[in-house]
């Protein structure tokens, strides 16, 4: 192999030798560039690295040396030829200790110039097939490098932890979430066995992958790793196995399901709670149904008609709270349907306390009210209605026997606000911390007779804050409550 | 003489109805609508046995009034009947401690109640009381 169509550039101050050489040379087939002094030939030299140099040693102004170390000094793998009338040993050792390929002697013969510049020209191949090699190999070594840190970049910015462990059970590779997830501190290295890394239920999953060969599979579990803390995480380990089924290592991925575990609990909590809430209706309902089978218990009419007008008052009662967890699940999962209208709330309002007024007066209750005219939000007529019933029937259920309500409405900053104040049992300060939540009943002697579903407040309060509103509580305990709800009023106000 | 029962129990309806048929199977009945009020029956009333409703004001808190009777010199040894809504104790083992294992009550009845079991299973328990 060698360089066909080589660029050469020959540089002699003799004219007679640089055409005769570039002569010889383009029948072969290659490019020649000449130059006719030392000057010359270093600036021609040194723009381009041409295939071979074939330099005179002795060019009138230069000695032949400089140019051959100054193309060197540019491109140190040159082929550089030496041209010479005065070839001796000492000048061939000089020159290619200055890194000259090779030296031919004035006079030569055609057949000597070709011999050696088809040895030269063979070597310059080698020398660039070598440099391509090199080139190539540090392409690939830069793209291994980059995929490497792309590859880490990805494994670190994900989420869950992640961990790889060999078959010897070492460490390979982790991401900062895995160290997070499981308190790590100390500083892991590559080669750590995982049995001074992990805690102990961990490292039973991975020997249970190990030991479960052939049949190898994927293992699940749920680890809970500090229990005061409540940190529960899922973590999925499979094993890696190679083409001819033998297990390499393990990759586990460690995610955080803490929250999930939680809101499971909240939501079987709130399943028990909804159980015994509708249970304890139909307990009653049925207890009231046996006393009037039972004609041994010999009881009077009052106490029968006694009976079925508990049993009336729970089935009403089952029926609200059944209602009442249909509206919970709806507003929750946003699929109420509201149609949003300008609402007169002094109307509303007023006409909510009109419809309540018998109980009110069968309760010998004293009514006071202020209510502004002309107070306009924009809101579906059916929620709000809802949070004003809500307001005034817990102020006449929960009062006292004639005692007071006093229901205010005025405009405040931007927003309605409504009051209602009742002389009714009021709520102890632990009371009030748990007034909004699911099921939530102020129970004692004076609250016996009442009935509720103890969803009421909460799907008020779920109301209002679907509104942007808010409310306020401010109770004594056995001397009455006052319930403020601040809604936002229409912009047309 | 007649068996002394307290009903513990803040359902008003439920209350009135088992006390009417206990009453009418020959016990003799007081009754409480709190942990509180029930605890303070129980050193006047000294009944023979308890009927304790599983969750009261919060969850649970049935099985506080059993601990603190279980734990109470005087009242230990009264059998307690415990009323549930939520499938027995499940539900509530985490409540019960000091250890999982340790239960306060002698039995439960589910709700709604059957009151033929519920007169039976009265009597049972206070025979086995005899006995022992």
């Amino acid at each position: 192999m060698k360089i066909e169509n080589a660029k050469i550039l020959v540089v002699d101050d003799e004219l007679g030798m640089r055409e005769g050489i570039k002569r010889l040379l383009e029948i072969e087939g290659h490019h020649v560039d000449t130059a006719e002094t030392g000057a010359k030939g270093m600036q021609m030299g040194s723009v381009f690295e041409y295939d071979l140099y074939l330099l005179d040693l002795k060019i009138g102004d230069y000695d032949g040396t400089q140019v051959l170390q100054k193309i060197k000094s540019i491109y140190p793998e040159s082929i550089c030829v030496i041209v010479t009338a005065y070839a001796s040993i000492d000048t061939a050792v000089e020159t290619t200790q200055l890194g000259a390929y090779h030296y031919i002697s004035k006079p030569f013969s055609p057949d000597e110039l070709y011999h050696l510049v088809n040895r030269a020209l063979e070597r310059r191949w080698y020398i660039l097939e070598a440099r391509r090699l090199r080139e190539e190999q540090e392409r690939r070594l830069l793209e291994v490098a980059h995929e490497k840190s792309r590859i880490r970049t990805i494994i670190n910015a994900i989420d869950d932890g992640i961990l790889v462990i060999n078959q010897d059970k070492q460490v390979v590779l982790w991401n900062p979430r895995f160290l997070k997830l499981l308190e790590i501190d100390r500083k892991v290295a590559v080669g750590d066995s995982v049995y001074q890394l992990l805690p102990e239920k961990l490292y039973e999953q991975f020997d249970r992958v190990f030991d479960q060969q052939p049949q190898l599979k994927a293992i699940k579990q749920e680890i809970v790793i500090h229990p005061p803390a409540k940190l529960v995480i899922m973590v999925n380990t499979t094993p890696v196995i190679n083409s001819s089924g033998e297990l390499l290592g393990v990759v586990s991925v460690f995610r955080d399901i803490s929250e999930l575990k939680q809101l499971d609990l909240l939501k079987s909590q709130f399943i028990n709670m909804a159980a015994h809430e509708l249970k304890a209706p139909l307990s009653a309902i049925k207890g009231y149904i046996e006393l009037l089978i039972d004609a041994t218990l010999g009881n009077t009419l009052d106490q029968y008609s006694h009976q079925l007008d508990r049993s009336r008052e729970r089935i009403d009662a089952l029926v609200n709270l059944i209602n009442d967890l249909l509206n919970i699940s709806r507003i929750e999962a946003g699929t109420v349907r509201r149609d949003i209208e300008p609402i007169d709330m002094s109307e509303l309002l007023q006409n909510t306390l009109d419809f309540f007024r018998n109980d009110i007066e069968k309760r010998g209750l004293q009514l006071e009210q202020q209510i502004a005219a002309d107070l306009i939000l924009d809101a579906d007529r059916e929620e709000i209605q809802r949070v004003l019933t809500n307001l005034i029937s817990n102020a006449i259920k929960y009062n006292k026997e004639s005692g007071a309500i006093s229901v205010n409405a005025e405009r405040n900053n931007g927003y309605i606000r409504i009051q209602v104040s009742d002389t009714g049992i009021g709520l102890k300060p632990e009371e009030r911390d748990h007034l909004f939540e699911e099921f939530f009943r102020a129970k004692n002697p004076l609250t016996r007779n009442i009935t509720g579903t103890g969803l009421g407040l909460t799907i008020l309060k779920k109301i209002v804050d679907s509104y942007a509103g808010r409310i306020e509580v401010e109770s004594e305990f056995e001397a009455g409550s006052t319930f403020t709800v601040f809604l936002p009023a229409s912009d047309t106000n | 003489m007649a068996h002394k029962i307290l009903i513990i129990d803040d359902d008003y309806d439920l209350v009135e109805i088992n006390r009417a048929f206990l009453s009418k199977a020959g016990f003799k009945v007081d009754c409480a609508y709190n942990g509180a009020e029930g605890l303070e029956k129980i050193k006047a009333f000294s009944p023979d046995l308890i009927i304790l409703d599983v969750m009261m004001t919060s969850v649970g808190e049935g099985f506080e009034v059993a601990r603190a009777i279980r734990q109470n010199e005087e009242m230990k040894q009264i059998p307690i009947l415990m009323l549930s809504s939520v499938n027995k104790e499940v539900g509530f083992r985490l409540r019960i401690g000091p250890d999982e294992d340790w239960n306060p009550v002698n039995a439960f009845i589910d709700k709604p109640v059957d009151y033929e079991k519920l007169v039976a299973k009265v009597t049972e328990i206070l025979n086995s009381k005899k006995e022992s």
